[in-house]
């Protein structure tokens, strides 16, 4: 958990000038700053600015990056997600532009940075009811998973060299040290991640993996994919795990039908994963990595529930993400009761 | 000993008023946050309505699986030992005995899912809730 930090909105003022800074602008107006829905656990907020010289002339979209008031533990800090999302928009993986990192938590009262604001819809509940073109959207994901995975662990060691490496392994043991900090016992978690380390993988490829791709974190405008948001989690691991994240029932929004990312199908989204990435996936890599994902959302909705509980952040919101944990032990059990 | 209604009975009328009377005239910006007040406290309410029998269900089921609790004097000691027991792969020695383990935590799974989300219950259970 982070420290206590005050709540929002950030300062305009301090906002302009660290702009008229960064930006080297003669002036800088901020004509629009709200807080934007998602960001669980990071506060995005839209920045609209008007700016007179400098290279960033003109009136700017863009978000303002910040830590919550409390996070959670796998949460990069701001200035590492700034240096993948620089990464990974350079390296066309759709990540929005960053512009400006402010370590100085004197400025607003805790780091942020400001990024470019893509256009489309990120709200998942919202992005399942569109009308899609459901085969041709499981092949843009696709397609940009296996971008993000064709990046291989030594190619990342100069830009990011705090990445760190999760296997399966990496994940389990994660998973049980957050478990031995919490006063409750978790049975059914702990049967699962008993599951995972039975049946985890001998050899595993090592890529670069955003570690939350699934509905909710890209957006999507016209039926198509326009970019891919929150790196907060990006490390280096097996990317089968980005692929059962996608394909978790928990990340569906409810419309479990379509399981992958309750927008597609499997045999439209695997197949096109195979033929982009060059890669195969078993039936029985895939629910692996599907217990696994459905493992790691339970320690999350755990962590929330505890930002909720540590007082630093009471919310609503908080507390009953710490009740979806059931629906996810539920899930696991169904997934392993097939193996 | 307090007087009647319970905390219960003054979780579930409050929900039913809240459904009824003020989700139904409730303004589009606070109908999120009404309906998040809501699902707590059904949450809560079938959480305390479930207690009794949920924990007496929870120490048969682990009776079963063990037969030296005696020295574990409540259910969340016992469930602490358990878990570390699942995570040692203590239950694992026979086939019916992973069964066994199996079908415990199922149990438990069901009764925190009946509480938590009962829409996610199994189509044939969702009626007993």
């Amino acid at each position: 958990m982070s420290a206590p930090a005050p709540l929002n909105p950030p300062d305009t003022a301090a906002i302009t000038a660290f702009l008229r800074e960064a930006a080297a602008a003669k002036t800088v107006r901020v004509s629009k700053l709200q807080l934007l829905s998602g960001g669980a656990i990071q506060q995005n907020w839209q920045l609209d600015v008007d700016i007179e010289g400098g290279c960033h002339a003109g009136k700017q979209q863009w978000v303002l990056r910040t830590d919550a008031p409390a996070t959670v533990a796998a949460s990069l800090p701001r200035s590492r997600e700034y240096a993948i999302l620089r990464y990974a928009h350079a390296q066309g993986l759709m990540a929005p532009q960053p512009y400006f990192l402010c370590t100085d938590a004197g400025v607003i009262g805790r780091p942020f940075f400001v990024m470019q604001k893509l256009p489309g819809v990120a709200a998942g509940h919202r992005v399942v009811r569109m009308e899609l073109n459901r085969r041709a959207l499981a092949r843009e994901l696709a397609q940009l998973a296996a971008r993000i995975h064709a990046i291989k662990a030594p190619q990342t060691s100069g830009e990011l060299p705090f990445l760190k490496t999760h296997l399966a392994r990496d994940v389990i043991a994660a998973c049980r040290a957050y478990l031995d900090t919490l006063d409750e016992p978790h049975p059914v978690l702990e049967w699962g991640l008993r599951w995972c380390e039975r049946r985890a993988p001998q050899n595993e490829e090592t890529t670069l993996v955003h570690r939350d791709f699934r509905t909710g974190n890209y957006l999507m405008l016209e039926g198509r994919v326009t970019g891919l948001l929150d790196w907060e989690f990006a490390s280096l691991g097996n990317p089968l795990e980005d692929i059962g994240w996608i394909c978790a029932k928990c990340w569906c929004f409810r419309h479990e039908h379509h399981i992958v990312g309750g927008v597609a199908d499997l045999d439209d989204f695997i197949p096109a994963y195979e033929a982009a990435s060059g890669r195969k996936v078993a039936p029985d890599q895939l629910r692996y990595w599907q217990v696994m994902a459905h493992m790691r959302w339970a320690i999350i909705a755990l962590q929330q529930g505890e930002r909720h509980l540590s007082g630093l952040e009471p919310s609503l919101e908080l507390a009953l993400t710490a009740k979806i944990v059931a629906e996810l032990e539920w899930e696991v059990l169904l997934l392993t009761d097939k193996a | 000993m307090n007087d009647r209604p319970t905390p219960l009975e003054l979780i579930q009328i409050a929900n039913d008023t809240l459904a009824r009377e003020v989700l139904p005239e409730a303004k589009q910006e606070h109908v999120y946050k009404l309906r998040m007040i809501a699902n707590a406290l059904g949450i809560a309410a079938r959480e305390l309505a479930a207690q009794e029998q949920d924990a007496a269900n929870e120490t048969r089921g682990l009776n079963l699986l063990y037969n030296d609790f005696k020295n574990f004097e409540d259910l969340k000691a016992r469930n602490h030992k358990f878990a570390k027991d699942i995570r040692a792969g203590k239950f694992e020695a026979t086939i019916a005995n992973e069964a066994q383990l199996r079908q415990h935590l199922i149990v438990i799974a069901r009764r925190k899912l009946a509480a938590a989300y009962p829409k996610g219950l199994p189509t044939s259970e969702k009626n007993n809730q």
